[in-house]
């Protein structure tokens, strides 16, 4: 070997042994000390990427604050839920995105959790049971297949799909993830299914991944940096392969804009259509919760809330404007929301509240009296003790 | 011979030190560094 390069491979190795020695004492104080948002996920053939059932890890870290995201053998969080309803209840099911899986806040500060809570003040015959059926953060098409492969088994009585200006997330083109389950429409105006593309976990990287609190940490911090985002649009305006192929599109935004206003809003109301079809089908109700202002960046531009409202209308599918709510509590951002944008537990009270009362309405009236906000009377009291209807 | 031998090796376990102990600190820093957090993210592993 050449004497100057022998020293040199010395010190190589000895700078690796040296790297290698501070990462695993690095890795154990971040384990002995530092919450790390640590969600586990699992790859499923029809679903795609979701929460690992029974997981307990930090789900949520920010300064000064962090929680733990706990899941349930559907891998919700949520509490554990029967597969049959109990005698004298109602189930709700609510399917949506990350603001309605929760994972910033405790499972009683969920919206599903708050809405079960208060829609349980009005005084009704049957206990309203809401479940948290979101899990990861994807849009239309995850919560669909949601509900024909695990929600429809839990006898649902009413189907609610949380809109949360979901049109990005419903194509492959804008949101991006292959091992998420996608729509497109077919030559002869149909949807249909791209599946998600398997993710092998077993291979050694993704179980260092998986394992390694402090690559964890660290990509947690990168990827949830406006830099990286910075970042990101830059390496999407410069090498996007979709930018060149659009003629007169300059940035990805704009081609962003042009796929979800050609596709991706065709594809969401037929896949809202759908959805209806399904629920219905099973003899359950269908209401959508309309949680987000469209922004301009993907439809906002041309079809706007009141315009989704119109279509929910025109295809007798009932409908909340929660979007109306959630403007309300921007104006006062820290207090009802996480950095991250999330809402807070006094986001999701209040929020929840508004659609409570919303959604108390589409509740059917045969089998219960429902009454106002009103405190439990004696006669009420006897009533529910006795089994004997006071009406 | 030996006092020199020894001394080099003392030298060499200080060098590593200082290195594994940089390299500490720097990964300290990264892992209690607070970023501008990007709104709706999602990190999926």
């Amino acid at each position: 070997m050449n004497w100057r390069i022998r020293p040199i491979s010395i010190w190589a190795v000895v700078i690796i042994v040296d790297l290698l020695i501070a990462c695993v004492s690095v890795e154990l104080w971040v384990r002995l000390f530092v919450p790390v948002k640590n969600v586990q996920y699992i790859f499923d053939n029809k679903l795609g990427v979701r929460f690992a059932p029974n997981q307990r890890a930090y789900g949520y870290v920010e300064e000064g604050y962090s929680n733990i995201l706990l899941t349930n053998r559907l891998g919700m969080h949520d509490v554990e839920r029967n597969l049959e309803k109990s005698v004298n209840s109602y189930r709700v099911q609510v399917y949506g995105d990350s603001m309605t899986s929760g994972i910033g806040v405790k499972i009683e500060e969920t919206i599903p959790s708050y809405l079960e809570k208060f829609m349980n003040e009005y005084n009704r015959l049957e206990r309203i049971e809401v479940m948290n059926m979101a899990s990861g953060d994807d849009g239309t098409p995850s919560q669909l297949l949601g509900y024909e492969e695990i929600g429809r088994r839990f006898s649902p009585d009413l189907v609610v799909c949380f809109f949360m200006d979901d049109f990005a997330d419903n194509i492959i083109e804008t949101h991006i993830r292959d091992y998420s389950p996608h729509y497109d429409i077919d030559d002869g105006g149909e949807l249909r299914l791209i599946p998600p593309k398997p993710k092998d976990v077993s291979i050694v990287w993704e179980q260092f991944k998986k394992k390694s609190f402090l690559y964890r940490q660290l990509a947690n911090k990168l990827i949830e940096s406006k830099k990286y985002r910075d970042l990101l649009d830059l390496y999407d305006n410069l090498f996007s392969p979709y930018g060149d192929s659009k003629l007169g599109l300059d940035s990805f935004a704009e081609y962003r804009k042009d796929v979800c206003l050609k596709k991706a809003l065709p594809v969401t109301l037929n896949l809202i259509r759908r959805f209806r079809d399904v629920v219905e089908k099973d003899g359950v109700r269908f209401v959508v919760m309309d949680g987000y202002k469209f922004r301009d960046e993907y439809v906002g531009t041309v079809f706007l809330n009141n315009d989704f409202e119109q279509f929910c209308r025109a295809n007798s599918i009932a409908y909340i404007p929660v979007y109306k709510k959630k403007l309300e509590l921007d104006e006062n951002s820290p207090k009802y929301y996480l950095k991250d944008s999330h809402p807070n537990s006094a986001g999701n009270r209040e929020i929840a509240r508004f659609a409570g009362d919303q959604l108390v309405k589409f509740l059917p009236t045969s089998s219960a009296a429902v009454l106002k906000h009103t405190e439990e009377t004696e006669s009420d009291i006897l009533w529910k003790k006795n089994g004997s209807n006071p009406y | 011979m030996e006092k020199e031998r020894k001394q080099s090796i003392l030298k060499f376990i200080k060098i590593n030190a200082a290195i594994i102990l940089y390299l500490v600190m720097f990964l300290l820093v990264l892992v209690y560094s607070d970023p501008e957090i990007q709104p709706f993210v999602y990190v999926r592993f």
